[in-house]
């Protein structure tokens, strides 16, 4: 069920057959922040489910079948539905499935968790130009506006005077602005979370939860993957395997 | 003429169900004698609340966009009133004239800018949205607060020279913001949206089903590239540069054109209109003042789509003309404050 096992498909792979009935099936790639929302989800919900892993650098020709634009995650139900765009994953299953709500019952506790979702909308695109930046000037410009953002959120964190971002349990939020955060050491981006102490609180927390930890993947294994991602090897989303 | 209160109640007018509007009297009815029969218990004209009654009883409901102007449906009564119509037709057509106008400018209040006073709480029973009579993102939300017939009232902002008070509203100085009368503030269009649809009671936008609720936020999302690049188009004065945006255009809405013909349905969410249908429209509406009407020339449903959203009730009432947005976007594109308050 954790997924982190099961090589990824590629082109010429044969299309998996239809979904088994009382499962579901996330097509994910082991190191995709996107869809670890969707794997943090399933897990949190003790939804039964299956991954299929995606090599996204040699995509298999029936992976634009089930989702047009060719990225994780998408989200397969026994009946052949298809649903793609993380936020969008996370919130059907929060609806489909019973036992704990992610997602507050209150409509205007769940527009709050939405606004917040959308002031850390800026954090996704950063980190990804990080990551790709070689260049230390544009790279140091680029860690300003990280570091600009993170304040924001410190802010909206402090202003709460809870532990988590939804209340003092933890809930959807969390889990959508998780995987940025998870990722900042192997980035070295630690330095972006300094000036924000209830931040650091935030990811000790989120670093006990039961469901975070258990799909928390370590420095060394990320630094390899960027490392091979960024010289655009197919082998990157295998690695470890 | 009296109101029948034959609204749920949750319509912008403080007029209790039964109460008289001395406007055009009892001798109106002795003078003009019963509506046409065909015209009882019907919605008519551009108000979907108006409906003529039992005969002898008949009274439009009011519908008030803007609440501290009074209602504009009343007002209208009394201008109506002083023509003293001769016949139900006559009044009929006055009254669907007026209102056309009351709907085209949008509302009659004009923005606030800096220097005005902030205004004060929200009064219970209302809930307030800032907005800009021409943000199509605001649209959004005045069509669900219309169409799930939400009491509310609208503050416009001037967007060119904000009121400094404003910002406490939203840190991002963005419209549209809902603000109720617990002073709770949420903004982000969609956001606004899909909160009046759960908090409110009466017909839900959205899917109670799951999947079919997740179907509509994908279109949205397939959707989303449509309105930068219009606000793009917009502002390009090069000629090349809009001719490739064009195509971009063009592309985006034949994908939109893909997903309605596979749908096999009327509007976006299958056969009657939805939150998806009202989230993407305000973009449609402005194409013809754009001149961006060839983009949808080889999407056939799309244009059906249109001509159906068009016959819509709420969306018919929030209409602004082609000449308005035209003079809108004249004064926006020279960043002259007075773009907001255009045609007031």
């Amino acid at each position: 069920m954790s997924g982190g096992s099961a090589r990824s498909l590629g082109k010429g792979s044969a299309p998996p057959g239809p979904v088994p009935e009382g499962l579901i099936r996330v097509y994910s790639m082991r190191f995709c922040p996107y869809a670890q929302r969707t794997r943090l989800v399933l897990t949190a919900k003790g939804i039964r489910h299956e991954v299929i892993n995606i090599n996204l650098k040699n995509k298999p020709e029936w992976f634009f079948k089930k989702n047009p634009s060719g990225l994780v995650p998408v989200l397969e139900t026994s009946q052949g539905q298809l649903i793609c765009e993380s936020a969008i994953t996370c919130e059907y299953l929060d609806e489909a499935y019973p036992g704990k709500k992610l997602l507050p019952g209150d409509p205007y506790e769940k527009a709050c968790q939405k606004m917040v979702l959308e002031s850390f909308s800026k954090v996704p695109p950063l980190i990804l130009k990080i990551l790709r930046t070689q260049n230390k000037e544009d790279c140091s410009g680029l860690k300003e506006e990280l570091h600009k953002e993170i304040t924001k959120l410190e802010e909206v964190l402090t202003d709460k005077k809870t532990t988590f971002f939804g209340g003092n349990s933890l809930s959807m939020i969390d889990y959508l602005i998780w995987p940025w955060f998870e990722r900042l050491e192997a980035l070295e981006l630690n330095e972006c979370v300094d000036h924000a102490p209830t931040l650091k609180l935030w990811m000790a927390a989120m670093k006990k939860d039961p469901t975070v930890s258990s799909l928390l993947t370590d420095v060394k294994t990320f630094q390899g993957f960027f490392n091979l991602y960024l010289q655009n090897n197919p082998e990157a989303y295998d690695y470890g395997l | 003429m009296y109101c029948k209160g034959a609204c749920s109640g949750n319509i912008g007018c403080d007029l209790p169900p039964g109460a008289q509007a001395a406007v055009v009297g009892s001798s109106f009815l002795e003078r003009v004698g019963n509506p046409p029969a065909r015209w009882v218990g019907s919605p008519k004209g551009l108000c979907a609340q108006i409906s003529f009654q039992r005969p002898g009883s008949a009274g439009p409901c009011a519908h008030s966009p803007g609440r501290a102007d009074g209602c504009p449906s009343l007002a209208l009564l009394r201008k109506i009133g002083e023509a003293r119509p001769t016949s139900w037709l006559n009044f009929k057509l006055h009254w669907e004239l007026g209102l056309c106008c009351a709907a085209m400018s949008g509302g009659t209040v004009r923005s606030l800018g800096k220097g005005s006073a902030p205004p004060g709480p929200v009064p219970e029973g209302l809930i307030r949205v800032y907005s800009m009579r021409f943000c199509p993102y605001a649209k959004r939300t005045l069509l669900v607060l219309r169409a799930k017939g939400i009491r509310h009232e609208v503050i416009n902002i001037n967007l060119k020279n904000k009121p400094e008070w404003f910002f406490k509203k939203n840190p991002l100085g963005l419209v549209p913001v809902l603000e109720t009368s617990l002073g709770q503030l949420i903004y982000e269009s969609a956001i606004t949206c899909e909160y009046l649809d759960e908090a409110y009671p009466g017909k839900k936008l959205l899917p109670g089903d799951p999947y079919e609720k997740a179907c509509q936020k994908m279109v949205f999302e397939s959707f989303s590239k449509v309105p930068p690049l219009i606000l793009k188009i917009l502002r390009t004065q090069n000629k090349e540069d809009c001719s490739g945006l064009k195509e971009e255009l063009h592309k985006e809405i034949t994908k939109l054109e893909e997903v309605l013909t596979d749908k096999k349905t009327t509007f976006f969410g299958g056969n009657s209109l939805s939150m998806i249908d009202y989230l993407i429209w305000p973009w449609f509406e402005r194409l013809e003042a754009l001149e961006l009407n060839e983009c949808v020339d080889h999407a056939p449903t799309l244009k059906l789509w249109m001509a159906a959203m068009k016959k819509d009730p709420t969306v018919s009432s929030l209409l602004t003309d082609v000449k308005t947005f035209q003079g809108f976007f004249n004064l926006y594109l020279q960043n002259n404050p007075e773009a907001y308050d255009y045609g007031l």
